[in-house]
């Protein structure tokens, strides 16, 4: 079978975008072409700095071949009274090339209609190709401001190269004003004689003979071979996140590591400090038995450095970094964090919401709400410490200069002023998670992580910044789910409403809302996060409903609820479990409260049930508090047969009013043994797709 | 397509030369050119890298321009650019900019960062698919050899609030060091440019340190044999610093402030633009000051910057009036 083979070349393409770019130009081509009939056996791409190729292999031909039916006139329309062809049905007969005799009459919905079979031909590869890479290509949206011309559908820097091939040969296309030929270049300072291609693999191969891996994966794969390679000739350890591997990765065709070094002078800056500053610069840190090396790799797009000149390159920019953290570090010295703490009066939070130093002071009041309700004692003069000091680096020069070392930076200053561990550690995380990342390690970070995003919800929602539809300038949605995973993972049993409240009130007179409306507001907003992210956890929608259902101010315990319904789900015995749990709901709900009198249980089911009540009541409260709640379904579950039979046995609605009344108070014990977990009823009996 | 683009008559004899050069190398038009090495006589002082790169882009059909004459934060600012996006003056340029930093400044204690850095601006209006061709010959120009080098180029968005102007910038790094940036301009002064106007910026300092390999900038060479960069402007350096850091009045840059904004609108109302433009622009040195100084923060400093560029854009409106109504509608 065939193969189409497509790479453009550009003169330089975004660093971040590439990817996504060649994504999304594969995925492409494959819809369109499987909806033809012609989805190929296997996609392969590559991407580099300057080029996306994709190799279509295995396509057929051509795409099957169809029935296709046309609709001449209506029956009633195709011949006269007489008999006789009328005009439209000879017109019709012309038209597809068939003798009147020759044609069908098919039953519509419209009634009964001449009509003609045809078969078609299935479009072949080559046609298809030729009609809808021009369009795909044009579609492919780069992010933003990414295109080198300021109208859409332009590439992010001028195309210089095209090459399609279909089956070994020229297949035409045009972009951007180049035309497509069956030859690619290799880099274009070591290799850039041109070398005709027969498909993907002659590319990738004879690109490889030339030092350029095209291969996303592979190249990314090999650079962190040879990082590692360097890294332990340098006996250190290479410290990548996987974020800056990757942009190391789109950085080049030829991936080259190089080790360059930094004056051992500059070690005397905080390690953090350096970090950040070398990630920045696209160096990968090398750390030793001692601490950091005065040392680092960088990537090129060239095999080797003979002569080092791109190792001094790296150093000497390194240095630059280096030189500006060194000065500003010693300018911001020059205050306490105390001192700089104080000068948040003067810096704005925002214009609506006055200084950070009023958000502080609010920060330090929830805190200290915050630890009464957890019962915290201990945590609080830690904690309140650290709200003083967690905003004083917004004004240091650092922070200017580089403002994602917020926070971190404060930590560095608040160590080296001789504050606790607690302390500092709890000013560095109170940003996160920033994202996907991790949530703050300690109690304190979390705390005062908590509330300060509370604070800044409560503070934007109150001057109607909060998200709307498609819009959340603020990023308010990203804040919330960043709360919810801070008491969530953290293992923070707090009543959010509660604190929300007081939030609201912190601010005094400052926001223009309703406080009653607002907090509605900032409920549903929380409430919505929280289904979205119990939803990314793979809980089904019916699962979560059900778990918040009965009760969500303790939210480490709802998803320990929610695991052990997941778990029970898979089960034979739950169908019963909700089937009961719906037979209660069914006779129950919206039925004001009555006790249960002993005396006037009669029947044998209704005692019985009463006796198994009384047996699992206290074993599933055990097993409720020890948030062993796998065990306590299991428990409820012990209630079923009795239950069963008491359905079976017992007529709930009896005419007397009193005996009523008792089986109803039995029943509706029995549906507050059940809902410990969840709402049960409200759960399917399995977890089937669309759930 | 060509990948040399004869932007005006001026850049024949040139395209001459370069052809013939292109048919002894083996490459094609994606090459960024072989290792051929540098040619003959390469600069290895600073006074004759830009005598060169000035060369190089005057026979490419860029008119020379004198430097802005009075203290601007970066080329970009020339009223000459100003003047190219209302779509006059000449079309393409070239010209040497002293350019003021406040905020860069370290006491001539960095090895390349200075309050008062050397840049050397090209605007370009021929097509833009040239661009970086051009500009990876004009690195040649002056003795890069690719084959001994690691030349990157990493995107980024090209904006500069004084213009209200937006576009992509491509940050050119020569084995690490950034020594350039070649950006196409979509939008300024609130109007779409299409076909986008091209702006390359050299930093000097930075492209020398690479290409000799020279660890500090003051170090350079001005000229062969004789004085440094730092003899020369390692002082002046030093004491603009100090100026910032201690010595500059607040008060009386506070007044300057005002009395320049002042005068540029009365500039405006009489149709001096030239003028409204250079007086507008003088502000931004003294709000960077003040910025330095911690008396503006950083939203007093974003409000007075959006001053400048409403008034910029008043200007821009008054010189061009069948556009007004369009760029008050952007702005």
């Amino acid at each position: 079978m065939p193969e189409y083979f497509l790479e453009i070349r550009s003169q330089e393409l975004p660093a971040r975008q590439a990817r996504r770019g060649i994504e999304w130009l594969a995925g492409r081509l494959f819809e369109d072409l499987m909806g033809l009939g012609l989805a190929p056996a296997e996609i392969v791409t590559g991407t580099t700095r300057r080029r996306l190729a994709v190799g279509l292999v295995g396509l057929p031909e051509a795409g099957p071949d169809r029935v296709v039916q046309e609709l001449g006139p209506p029956l009633q329309e195709a011949r006269d009274e007489a008999g006789e062809p009328s005009e439209a049905l000879l017109g019709f007969a012309e038209r597809v090339g068939r003798g009147v005799d020759e044609l069908e009459t098919i039953r519509t919905e419209r009634g009964e209609y001449v009509a003609v079979e045809q078969l078609e031909a299935g479009v072949s590869a080559v046609a298809a190709l030729t009609r809808m890479l021009p369009r795909i290509l044009t579609e492919l949206r780069w992010k933003g401001n990414d295109r080198w011309r300021p109208i859409p559908g332009a590439w992010p820097s001028p195309v210089v190269g095209l090459t399609s091939v279909f089956d070994g040969s020229l297949l035409p296309l045009t972009l951007e004003g180049v035309e497509a030929t069956v030859e690619t270049v290799g880099h274009p300072v070591f290799s850039p004689t041109a070398f005709e291609v027969s498909g993907f693999e002659s590319y990738r191969d004879q690109l490889l003979q030339r030092g350029l891996v095209v291969s996303w994966r592979d190249r990314r794969e090999i650079l962190e071979e040879r990082l590692h390679e360097e890294a332990t000739a340098a006996r250190g350890e290479m410290l990548a996140g996987e974020a800056l591997l990757d942009a190391l990765t789109a950085r080049c065709e030829i991936p080259g590591v190089v080790r360059a070094t930094f004056d051992p002078e500059f070690l005397s800056l905080p390690e953090e400090v350096i970090l950040v500053f070398l990630e920045e610069h696209g160096a990968v840190a090398l750390r030793g038995r001692e601490g950091l090396l005065p040392s680092f790799l960088a990537v090129m797009d060239r095999a080797d450095d003979p002569e080092g000149t791109i190792a001094a390159g790296h150093g000497r920019a390194v240095a630059g970094h280096l030189a500006d953290a060194r000065y500003h570090l010693e300018a911001d010295l020059r205050l306490t964090l105390v001192e700089r703490a104080r000068q948040l009066e003067l810096v704005v939070f925002h214009p609506r919401l006055g200084s950070w130093a009023t958000k502080v002071e609010r920060i330090r009041q929830l805190l200290e709400l915050l630890c009464d309700e957890l019962g915290w004692e201990d945590e609080k003069e830690t904690v309140l410490q650290a709200a003083a000091l967690a905003k004083a680096d917004l004004i240091s020069e650092l922070v200017r200069e580089l403002p994602r070392l917020r926070g971190t930076l404060g930590a560095v200053y608040a160590r080296r002023e001789g504050y606790g561990e607690g302390v500092w550690q709890a000013i560095a995380d109170h940003y996160r998670p920033a994202g996907s990342s991790e949530i703050p390690r300690q109690r304190s970070g979390r705390l005062l992580a908590v509330a300060d995003r509370l604070d800044t919800l409560v503070g934007f929602l109150g001057i109607g910044e909060g998200p709307r539809a498609g819009r959340d300038p603020m990023a308010l949605r990203r804040l919330a789910v960043g709360l919810l995973r801070i008491l969530i993972e953290g293992e923070i049993p707090l009543d959010l409403e509660m604190v929300a409240a007081r939030a609201v009130l912190l601010y005094g007179d400052t926001l223009e809302r309703e406080a009653a409306d607002l907090l509605a507001d900032l409920m549903a907003l929380l409430d919505d996060r929280l289904t979205y992210l119990l939803g990314q956890r793979g809980f089904h929608f019916d699962e979560i409903e059900a778990g918040v259902a009965v009760g969500r101010k303790n939210l480490p315990d709802l998803v320990s609820r929610l695991e052990a319904l997941r778990e029970a789900r898979g089960q034979v015995e739950f169908r019963s479990l909700v089937l009961s749990a719906k037979r209660i709901s069914n006779l129950v709900d919206g039925v004001p409260e009555y006790e249960i009198v002993p005396d006037l249980l009669e029947d044998e089911a209704e005692i019985a049930l009463a006796e198994q009540l009384a047996i699992v009541r206290p074993r599933v409260d055990e097993a409720a508090a020890a948030r062993h709640y796998g065990e306590c379904l299991e428990r409820i579950q012990d209630l079923v047969p009795a239950l069963e039979r008491f359905f079976a046995d017992v007529l709930v609605m009896d005419e007397n009013q009193r005996r009523r009344e008792n089986r109803l108070a039995l029943l509706q014990a029995c549906r507050r043994v059940f809902w410990k977990v969840a709402r049960l009823k409200a759960v399917g009996g399995d977890r089937g797709e669309g759930s | 397509m060509s990948k040399k683009a004869s932007a005006t008559d001026k850049t024949r004899p040139r395209e001459r030369s370069r052809k013939k050069r292109a048919k002894e190398s083996p490459g094609n038009a994606e090459a960024l050119g072989g290792s051929t090495g540098a040619p003959p006589g390469r600069p290895r002082d600073l006074q004759t890298l830009v005598t060169r790169l000035l060369g190089f882009w005057t026979e490419h059909g860029c008119t020379l321009l004198p430097p802005a004459d009075f203290p601007v934060p970066a080329a970009t600012l020339h009223p000459d650019v100003f003047f190219r996006f209302l779509d006059r003056g000449p079309q393409s340029s070239v010209f040497l900019q002293p350019v003021r930093r406040p905020m860069d400044r370290r006491d001539g204690r960095h090895p390349f960062r200075f309050s008062r850095p050397l840049q050397l601006e090209v605007i370009w209006s021929g097509p833009g698919a040239a661009m970086q061709p051009m500009f990876v010959d004009s690195l040649r120009d002056v003795g890069l050899d690719l084959g001994g080098h690691d030349l990157l180029f990493a995107d980024g968005l090209y904006a500069s609030r004084t213009l209200a102007a937006r576009g992509m910038s491509w940050h050119a790094t020569l084995d690490g060091l950034g020594v350039a940036r070649m950006s196409f301009v979509h939008q300024a002064l609130g109007r779409e440019v299409d076909p986008p106007i091209c702006e390359v910026v050299y930093g000097l300092e930075r492209l020398a340190m690479v290409l000799w390999g020279i660890d500090r900038a003051d170090d350079l060479a001005w000229r062969r044999d004789g004085e440094s960069r730092g003899d020369l402007f390692g002082g002046l350096e030093k004491e603009y610093s100090a100026y910032l850091t201690r010595a500059a009045d607040l008060d009386a840059w506070g007044f300057r402030l005002e009395n320049f904004e002042r005068e540029a609108r009365r500039c405006l109302d009489e149709g001096l633009l030239g003028t409204a433009y250079e007086l507008a622009i003088r502000c931004l040195e003294g709000i960077d000051l003040l910025t330095v100084r911690g008396d503006l923060d950083l939203r007093a400093r974003t409000e007075r910057l959006d001053g400048i560029r409403d008034l910029v854009l008043a200007v821009a409106a008054a010189a061009d009036p069948g556009e007004s109504a369009e760029a008050a509608d952007d702005a």
